[in-house]
């Protein structure tokens, strides 16, 4: 009953405002309900002289003539060609985006050489080493990564031709760095020490290696250079030994 | 399949303003300016009050204009929606309270003669004190839909509740209008 009279109401104060029946017809369309019906159509009669509020005329013209002032001294700015809905998405891509870089460049570095996220490890490196005040030391930290990882992958002797590549270029970039940094020679001089013991399996296998760990090796010019040529060897050695390796993984 | 709309003039020019165009956006204000002013008007009870408030909605209004969607809210519902967001950061911080003090301006009031005007304001006044008594919501729903004109579908979507609960404050409402109406006459 209660919703039938708040649906009649509806209906006769639309069809009231539309000019099609008086109230006195909306009542007798519903004589069951037009006791009730009457004081509401007589209230909402009531609101009829509200309509003819209005502004006064000098508001109307000083309103509008700041309102245009204001438009001009601020010009909005133009909507977006996307609307907030695809901003909303852009934003939500681009959390996705930052989410899954951040949780990949964690993931990879647990990456050993031959790994698909390997070489996202090595570039994460090179922006984080980027960023650090004090290279040399940066170069300590990640040659203590490349010592782990040639543990890791040791009696793989695919795999361990690319972590000897990695660790010479890392001995190679340590070199440049202590080139401008000679206060850190005695830190370095430890931690190769260290290498050295640490890679002694490897100098069998790899016997460049041996002349390449040591800060005498290090800072010796010629021995520089052979360590570039070392390098240079390993990395060619690297593409044609690696080459069936990579195929394989693929 | 997606229903298609045909584009009114009005939607043209809220489109014209959202692109920055002056004079659209100058004609929208005329279009709704006493609308807007009425709206208000009907909640502070204080010409300069309202108007005041009323230059903001407008100001508000331009300034947002750009993020407005076509999809889903009329524009006049989006403006009373701005006007009704306006006069309740009006209440939340003014520090004193208005006088009651009716100052009705009405649209045709040059042209009629004295005692008509003078019947016309105290009708009103009768009925805005009387609306005092209604509730905030009673009151927005009445004076939306019986004084402006909205359909329930606008109501709803200006005062963020569904139609049903816009029909239900409409009787409730025209009720409590009723009762005090016949409590002032006896």
């Amino acid at each position: 009953m209660v919703s039938d009279m708040k649906d009649v109401l509806e209906t006769c104060l639309a069809r009231i405002e539309l000019g099609e029946l008086t109230p006195e017809e909306c009542l007798a369309l519903y004589p069951e309900l037009s006791q009730g019906l009457r004081p509401l159509l007589a209230a909402a009669q009531k609101l009829e002289p509200l309509k003819q509020l209005a502004v006064k005329p000098e508001f109307r013209a000083s309103g509008r003539a700041r309102l245009l002032e204001h438009i001009r001294n601020h010009p909005r700015r133009r909507s977006s060609r996307f609307g907030p809905l695809a901003l909303r998405y852009a934003a939500s891509l681009a959390t996705l985006v930052f989410a899954l870089a951040t949780a990949g460049t964690a993931l990879a570095q647990q990456a050993l050489p031959g790994d698909v996220l390997y070489s996202w490890k090595l570039a994460s490196e090179r922006v984080w080493r980027s960023i650090q005040s004090n290279r040399v030391d940066a170069d300590l930290i990640l040659a203590d990564r490349r010592l782990n990882e040639l543990h890791a992958i040791q009696g793989l002797p695919e795999l361990e031709i690319l972590g000897v590549s990695e660790y010479a270029d890392l001995l190679r970039e340590l070199r440049s760095d202590l080139e401008t940094d000679q206060g850190r020679v005695s830190a370095v001089n430890q931690v190769l020490a260290a290498h050295k013991e640490a890679l002694s399996d490897f100098f069998a296998s790899y016997s460049f290696l041996i002349n390449l760990i040591g800060i005498n090796a290090l800072l010796a010019l010629s021995q520089a250079e052979a360590l570039e040529t070392a390098s240079s060897t390993a990395t060619l050695f690297v593409l044609l030994a690696g080459l069936p390796f990579f195929m394989w993984r693929l | 399949m997606r229903k298609s709309r045909a584009v009114s003039p009005e939607d043209q020019k809220v489109k014209a303003a959202a692109r920055g165009d002056e004079q659209a956006f100058a004609d929208l204000y005329d279009t709704y300016l006493d609308n807007i002013y009425r709206f208000v008007y009907l909640r502070v009870e204080d010409q300069q009050t309202a108007e005041d408030i009323t230059s903001n909605v407008f100001l508000r209004a331009w300034e947002k204009l750009g993020d407005y969607q076509f999809r889903g809210v009329p524009f006049r519902a989006w403006l009373f929606r701005i006007a009704r967001n306006a006069v309740i950061d009006h209440y939340r911080t003014r520090k004193e309270t208005a006088p009651l003090e009716v100052v009705i301006n009405t649209r045709d009031e040059q042209h009629l003669p004295v005692s008509q005007q003078v019947g016309l304001r105290i009708e009103a006044e009768g009925v805005m004190q009387s609306m005092q008594q209604l509730t905030e919501d009673q009151r927005n729903v009445l004076t939306l839909k019986l004084v402006h004109g909205l359909n329930t579908e606008e109501v709803a979507k200006t005062l963020g509740k569904r139609q049903g609960a816009v029909r239900a404050l409409q009787m409730r409402g025209l009720q409590a209008l009723a009762k005090i109406i016949k409590t002032d006459g006896e």
